[in-house]
């Protein structure tokens, strides 16, 4: 598979080529994150056709893939609920994601994962990293990995969103080798990103005359020494006067009344929306979190109220990628650190289970409809098409037209993208 | 002599130049001692340039650029216009003299290793400002650099006055991977972290065997939790040894303790149950006899350290430059030669004449021309170009010389190769019987013990009995004694009777524990020989095993004498090929020059073509004169869109060409690169050029003078001058009050990622919020403001400013541009200045240092 985006691609190198006028030396230091300096209008529209996004769900705590995408009612592991029929002839769900089940036909499910891990944060790093976690080592996520390939360079909103209770607009700890330019910013209660808005005591003309004394200055030193390094620098303030003409886009009361009813008003609700709003505004990858799943003692009446919760906005939002033709270029996901026993313990709960669990995917390149794998009678096992965090990593690059089994430069030294031990499971791909 | 010959002969001898210094494996630097080491680092990279060179930069370029590299930050306004107007024509050696000598540099020089060694981790164990302290303290008294790793590496955090130094591993959290990458990063210049689960796909260089060799020095040592200091320590057991198998090939071994290429540092043999000073118990620190982190402290700075050394080397030369001889700096190996292999060499062996005193070597290179160079080449490179094609065609034979040399290099290890391999399996049975024997013999020992422990036990049950036993028989005689005498005493008779049943029951339990005694101590004694045994059985083992260790010894040196061959004639190789292709470029340059030339003189006279038929066209007399000309413009016209294309496109060509010879000039240091400021120096140079440094100095100097004056009042209570004199205090107050805290911000926005390379340089849009709308940039600008705003002149207010804020005067132009702007805004002339400010400290000239 070609990679069609920005890793080492061919748009980067033409774009590092097109420096103008004098040029310059720079030290030995690495320019951060790919030296692309898209200055040609029109392949900017090129990759803003083909911008790719991706939107993940994060079900912290652990979801029970038997009151979810693998329900297996009436046998001993099976649990109060029913299963029922889905969009997706064949396909059946549990009775809690009634919404969910009419967008069945859309997306697809992996019930064969096996990541042979019980611990959340060793689950949650294999789940967002797709490799184990090794000692001495540290691992970009995968909204950082994403971002990286997809986002074009200066595009004005930040590429890499999470959205979570209580994000305060600042810079996360997710991009390990990639660097800081692809690290999350978290949102949340309402909160822009940190210093977007333009302090009052700095009138609008005002700003606008300091930055164009900046800017003068800035050309007058870029005649003789302009560099790679500069032109990131220069663009990165470009960026952010872009990011504050943009920031309605963090605002979600400006969606419609309907909407922000359609959606739920409650934080869950208004967060599906803001992803929404951001993913139409193309920003690569928001995650957002949904909490809190790790149901040791009534796992029944959590999941019940929780997925209550997460059933319709989610649904909603499926909805209108699909009906806004943004589903086919919008990978969605919907993951966890691991799954539930099959066991139901003494206190009606379901404990930590890495051993044959599920996930859902949709949209981008996503075989619609498709079901991977089987676990057997009551869930206790994997019986077909075994797979782990690897392979679920290649998957979604794969499903983003990304060439997983290619390397970042950094700082001289390739790092794979993706696991080489792992492969994408390709049936799950057109 | 005609000139083409005498240019000619000036090729030639630098061809000759070039080809010794690409021989060179190593440099004797006898042969110009006498010379100072800043003239013999000029010499190399002067003699024989490969591309264009910049001239020796400007007075002003130097003032920045120096004391951000020596200070960590820009000069003040008041430094800098003193040191332009001085007209001494050493000033600049005098300057860097001072910088070194000040308490400064020792901050700076803290800054950039603590950042290096600790890559922004997380506090864990010891707090950044210990850690901090120490390090500014350690180059505040010149601390060799050798001694400061032997230091860092031997801390067990246990004694208060060196716990600092235990932060290394303490916030590694003692995790064996992480110690055995940085280690390996930090002090080797080798990032061997592909190494861990099989020999590097990516450098041919990086084998898993040696990254475990480092391995084994630190495997023993763990974390300790000190319940009564309440603080974690490190503790080291004596056993532990690293064993691996690679990923890819199944192959598996286990190593001692190496330092990449050195000598194996073998464990000494001490009796088995001998091991430790304070044995491992719970609650308790072990603490082994012989301790292999102790060993490392030792072996890294002592013994087999070229690597060391060279590491070093490499480090210092980049804190100036901004760019290693190899480059990235953890990357050394042979397909990633060093631009210079004679300047590497040379820094090496001045590192080490050094004594490791750092100051040194950067005053050195601090001094040479290399250091001072421009930040741009000259725009005609046509003689350079020229040179080049000549310089090529002498290099191309030897790198197909350098070819050869690696190919028959690789066919001389292949015997070398097979029988280290044969000699490994041969090694292998006997290891193993020597580690079944030995822990066989553990296992007899262990027994043993505990046969002593279960004696102990027995012995501990007689005692008390033994002591019970005799006033008991005692009184049951004398009770005997009194029933004699009273016979018919029916009490006396009853407690008489009572003693001797107690004496003889106790008497009997003794007996029993005694003889149990016996039999323990007969099964110790047979457990005891067992030990003996197994101990003894050990000696044959080991000196079998001493045998073929000898033979796998040799047969190692030999392979690895063959892979050091390799590796040098491939980093030759390489050199050649990337100078080869440097070249190319460089030699391509003059036809790309007359290539673009052309096509835009073609473009011209398109566009005149154009133009007279356009004329024509509007001046046709008639309808016959008027299709003519119509037909001509629209020829024309089809051709011109071609005519530009290939005029733009072999302008662009020209231009990347331009930008390729530019890097390669920055890469073989012909020309100054730019270097990002760190988080640090960002935020002291905010500092500084707004004045606050200004401010804060005053200040000290009002404190230390109001004690001073307390202190002639009352010269019994006055506290002596601490080693480095006011200045010392006065740059801790500075730093203290408000460097340290007003750093944060610029760190947590500016920095990389806890424990990621901090060498990257990072654009990133909330860097540009921070400065435009986080308040603080735009609220120090007004510091400088307010005394800007009482110079009346625009072009005095000028110079004052752009000497504050880029340590330079202003162009015209930019007098200029301050005057509009003053005028523009001329109601509110003091957020004009700052607006003018905050423009400039947000601007690429003072992000950069250049």
């Amino acid at each position: 598979m070609k990679c069609s985006y920005a890793c080492q691609s061919s748009e980067h190198l033409i774009g590092r080529r097109q420096f103008l006028g004098g040029v310059a030396a720079g030290a030995g230091v690495i320019v951060g994150g790919g030296i692309g300096t898209l200055t040609r209008p029109v392949m900017a529209e090129q990759l803003s056709k083909q911008q790719k996004r991706v939107i993940v769900f994060n079900m912290h705590g652990g979801l029970s893939q038997l009151e979810s995408w693998d329900p297996k009612p009436g046998t001993d592991t099976g649990g109060p609920f029913r299963a029922i029929a889905t969009s997706q002839t064949g396909v059946h769900i549990s009775e809690l994601l009634p919404h969910t089940a009419k967008q069945m036909h859309r997306l697809a499910i992996i019930r064969s994962i096996n990541t042979k891990e019980g611990d959340h944060g060793k689950g949650m790093h294999m789940m967002l990293t797709g490799r184990k976690e090794t000692p001495g080592m540290a691992f970009p996520q995968i909204g950082a990995v994403a971002t990286k390939c997809l986002s074009p360079e200066g595009a004005g909103l930040p590429g890499h969103i999470v959205i979570t209770p209580g994000g305060g607009g600042g810079r996360g700890n997710d991009s390990a080798y990639l660097g800081p330019k692809y690290a999350s910013i978290a949102l949340g209660n309402g909160n822009p990103p940190a210093n977007s808005a333009r302090p009052e005591a700095i009138a609008e003309a005002v700003d606008a005359s300091r930055n164009d004394f900046r800017k003068k200055a800035n050309e007058r030193f870029n005649l003789k020494r302009r560099t790679a390094m500069t032109d990131a620098f220069v663009q990165s303030y470009d960026q952010a006067q872009q990011m504050m003409a943009q920031r309605d886009a963090f605002d979600v009361t400006k969606e419609s009344d309907a909407d922000q009813a359609r959606y739920g008003k409650h934080d869950f609700g208004r967060h599906c929306l803001l992803a929404r709003r951001l993913l139409e505004r193309n920003v690569t990858f928001v995650q957002v979190t949904h909490s809190n799943y790790d149901t040791h003692n009534e796992n029944f009446n959590f999941h019940l109220e929780q997925l209550g919760e997460w059933d319709q906005p989610f649904a909603t939002l499926v909805g209108d990628l699909a009906d806004r033709g943004m589903l086919e270029s919008t990978l969605v996901v919907v993951l966890c650190e691991f799954g539930r026993t099959p066991n139901i313990n003494h206190l009606f709960g379901r404990d930590h289970w890495g051993t044959a669990w599920s996930v859902l995917v949709g949209g981008a390149r996503v075989i619609p409809g498709a079901v991977i794998g089987k676990t057997n009678a009551n869930g206790t096992q994997v019986t077909d098409r075994e797979v782990t965090a690897g392979h679920l990593f290649h998957t979604y690059m794969q499903a983003l037209g990304v060439d997983s089994t290619g390397t970042f430069d950094v700082g001289g030294r390739p790092m794979p993208i993706a696991d080489p031990a792992y492969s994408g499971i390709k049936e799950l791909i057109a | 002599m005609p000139a083409r010959i005498v240019s000619t002969l000036r090729y030639v001898r630098s061809l000759i130049a070039l080809a010794a210094m690409v021989f060179t494996l190593s440099v004797s630097a006898n042969a110009e001692a006498q010379e100072p080491l800043h003239r013999r680092i000029d010499a190399i990279v002067n003699t024989a340039p490969l591309g264009p060179v910049a001239a020796i930069c400007s007075d002003a370029d130097f003032a920045r650029r120096v004391s951000l590299d020596l200070h960590g930050r820009t000069m003040t306004g008041a430094e800098a216009k003193a040191f332009l107007d001085d007209p001494a024509p050493d000033k600049r050696a005098k300057l860097i003299d001072k910088l070194v000598a000040s308490p400064w540099f020792a901050r700076h020089l803290a800054n950039t290793v603590s950042v290096m060694l600790m890559e922004r981790r997380a506090d864990a164990h010891v707090p950044l400002a210990e850690w901090d302290k120490y390090l500014y303290e350690s180059f505040l008294a010149n601390k060799p650099y050798d001694q400061l790793v032997r230091e860092l590496i031997a801390a067990d955090g246990t004694d208060p006055t060196t716990r600092p130094a235990a932060k290394f591993f303490l916030d590694r959290t003692a995790e064996p991977n992480l110690m055995t990458r940085d280690i390996g990063r930090v002090f080797f210049g080798r990032d061997m972290q592909c190494a861990q689960c099989h020999d590097s796909p990516l450098v041919n260089d990086f084998l898993q065997a040696d990254y475990y060799g480092m391995q084994a020095f630190v495997v023993r040592t763990m974390m300790f939790n000190d319940e009564v200091a309440k603080k974690q320590m490190l503790a080291e057991k004596a056993d532990g040894d690293v064993a691996f198998s690679s990923v890819f090939t199944k192959e598996s071994g286990v190593s001692a303790p190496r330092i990449p290429m050195g000598t194996f540092v073998e464990d000494p043999p001490l009796p088995i149950g001998e091991e430790y000073n304070v044995k491992p118990a719970d609650k308790v620190r072990p603490i082994p006899k012989y301790s292999r982190r102790a060993k490392l402290a030792e072996a890294i700075t002592t013994t087999n350290n070229a690597q060391f050394n060279r590491n070093l080397a490499n480090r210092v030369w980049a804190m100036m430059l901004g760019r290693g001889i190899v480059h990235p700096l953890d990357l050394h190996h042979s397909d990633n030669p060093p631009t210079h292999p004679e300047l590497l060499d040379l820094l090496t062996i001045e590192v080490v004449a050094a004594k490791y005193d750092l100051k040194t070597i950067i005053r050195e290179i601090a001094l040479t021309q290399t250091y001072q160079r421009a930040g741009e080449l000259s725009a005609d490179w046509n003689a350079a170009s020229q040179q080049a094609a000549a310089l090529l065609a002498a290099l191309d034979p030897k790198d197909k010389e350098f070819a050869a040399a690696v190919d028959q290099s690789k066919a001389a290890a292949k015997q070398p190769d097979t029988e280290f391999d044969a000699a490994k399996k041969a090694v292998a049975p006997v290891r193993d019987e020597l580690g079944k024997i030995t822990a066989a013999a553990v296992e007899a020992r262990k027994q043993w013990d505990a046969a002593a422990d279960v004696i102990a036990k027995t012995n501990g049950q007689i005692a008390p009995k033994a002591d019970l036993a005799k006033p008991i028989s005692e009184s049951a005689a004398k009770a005997a004694e009194a029933l004699a005498k009273l016979p018919n005493d029916a009490e006396l008779k009853k407690a008489t009777e009572f003693f001797q049943a107690r004496a003889t029951a106790l008497n009997t339990e003794l007996a029993a524990l005694t003889k149990a005694r016996d039999d323990q101590t007969a099964a110790a004694k047979t457990k005891a020989d067992a030990f003996t045994a197994a101990a003894t059985a050990i000696n044959p083992v080991r000196e079998k095993w001493t045998a073929e260790k000898v033979k796998l010894d040799a047969a190692r040196e030999k392979h690895e004498a063959a892979a050091v061959v390799i590796r040098a004639h491939t980093a030759n190789k390489n050199v050649t090929s990337r100078r080869i292709a440097g070249l190319k470029t460089l030699a391509g340059y003059n036809v790309q020059v007359a290539k673009a030339a052309a096509s835009q003189a073609v473009l011209v006279a398109k566009q005149t073509e154009l133009a007279t038929a356009q004329q024509m066209l509007t001046q046709a007399a008639d309808e016959a004169a008027k299709t003519a000309a119509q037909k001509a413009v629209t020829d024309v016209t089809a051709l011109l869109t071609t005519t530009q294309q290939q005029a733009k496109s072999d302008a662009d060509a020209l231009n990347a060409t331009r930008e390729q010879i530019t890097q390669f000039c920055a890469e073989h240091c012909y020309v100054a690169g730019l270097k990002p400021l760190t988080p640090e120096q960002l935020a002291a140079s905010t500092l500084t050029a707004t004045g606050y440094i200004g401010i804060q100095t005053a200040n000290a100097n009002a404190e230390l003078d109001k004690a001073a004056q307390a202190a002639a009042a009352k010269p019994e209570a006055a506290v002596p001058l601490p080693f480095g004199g006011r200045e010392r205090q006065i740059e801790e107050h500075i730093f203290e009050k408000l460097l340290r805290p007003n750093a944060g911000p610029f760190i947590a926005i500016f920095g990389g990622g806890a424990g990621q390379p901090q060498d990257v340089f990072y654009a990133t849009a909330d860097q540009a919020l921070f400065y435009g709308n986080g308040g603080t940039v735009h609220s120090w600008a007004g510091v400088l403001a307010s005394p800007l705003s009482t110079q009346q002149d625009p072009k005095l207010l000028a110079e004052e400013m752009y000497l504050n804020v880029f340590n330079r005067r202003p162009t015209d132009d930019e007098v200029i541009a301050v005057a509009t702007y003053l005028q523009s805004r001329a109601d509110t002339r003091v957020p004009a200045i700052q607006e003018m400010v905050w423009g400039l400290l947000s601007s690429t000239e003072f992000r950069f240092n250049h």
